[in-house]
């Protein structure tokens, strides 16, 4: 498994190719900037994700490792995208009774699906400009983002949506 | 999926009801239907910055209170599909315009 620190390295790398050329910054460096900073919350996420399921310690770092594996850009993508919309099938919405989203989990998931379009278009998307402030608003919002998961990382939302990111398929219909 | 009228998204990103803060200034909302890269439909919207905002008011922090409003407004007319926000300046828009 990725260390926990993999994160913030990849958020580093971020703002360091965001403001690489002082003047004049290449698009090349703004769209890596762009792909680095999704990972950081892609990796982040699925980290969580594993450490909740199999545990923190060294010694199941191979587990994790494994389970890091199953998870798929496209799942996590429609899982965030269904708690944004609250689309949460009736027996999860029953199972929650009154519990509201928090605002810090719909803002991660809101975060995780404008990264991922952002990636999509800075890795694919050649006809696509950059500008330096936006891609360095967006390094900053996962930074942000992430920080913020300290204060919701117990609630049963969040812990289920963790659960949702691997497994939503299945879950919708539920 | 529920989409609005065109008009109705007009109206609630119309810059005197969506109740912005001063700082940073956004002169200008453009949006268009869009979609993403999972093939669902959502919307592309642009909020444009005066030309004179300095780099520090658009950090995240500053910006992020003028992303939550417009998704307020989009969410408070029952517009379904996602919207992607984007922040430029208006010089920035402009220059993305000439380039294509």
């Amino acid at each position: 498994m990725i260390s926990r620190s993999h994160h913030r390295q990849l958020l580093e790398q971020a703002r360091y190719l965001a403001t690489r050329e002082k003047r004049r910054p290449l698009q090349v460096s703004l769209r890596r900037s762009a792909s680095a900073a999704y990972y950081a919350l892609f990796h982040f996420l699925i980290d969580e994700t594993a450490k909740s399921w199999l545990g923190a310690r060294r010694s199941e770092k191979s587990l994790r490792d494994i389970l890091a594996r199953a998870f798929q850009h496209g799942t996590m993508l429609q899982a965030s995208k269904g708690l944004c919309s609250g689309a949460l099938g009736r027996g999860v919405q029953v199972a929650l009774g009154d519990a509201r989203i928090p605002g810090e989990l719909h803002e991660l998931a809101t975060t995780f699906i404008e990264l991922q379009q952002l990636r999509h278009r800075a890795d694919y998307d050649l006809a696509a400009s950059f500008k330096r402030q936006e891609i360095l608003s967006e390094v900053g919002r996962v930074e942000t983002t992430i920080q913020a998961w300290t204060a919701i990382q117990d609630h049963p939302l969040s812990r289920l949506y963790l659960v949702s990111l691997l497994t939503w398929d299945r879950m919708r219909e539920r | 999926m529920r989409t609005v009228d065109p008009d109705k998204i007009n109206e609630a990103l119309d810059l005197d009801r969506l109740n912005l803060p001063a700082r940073p200034r956004v002169r200008r909302i453009v949006w268009h239907d869009y979609r993403d890269w999972a093939g669902d439909e959502a919307l592309r919207i642009w909020a444009l910055l005066d030309d004179r905002t300095p780099d520090r008011d658009r950090a995240w922090k500053r910006i992020h209170p003028i992303d939550r409003a417009i998704r307020k407004a989009i969410d408070d007319i029952g517009e379904e599909r996602f919207p992607y926000i984007t922040f430029w300046t208006q010089a920035e828009w402009r220059q993305s315009k000439r380039s294509r």
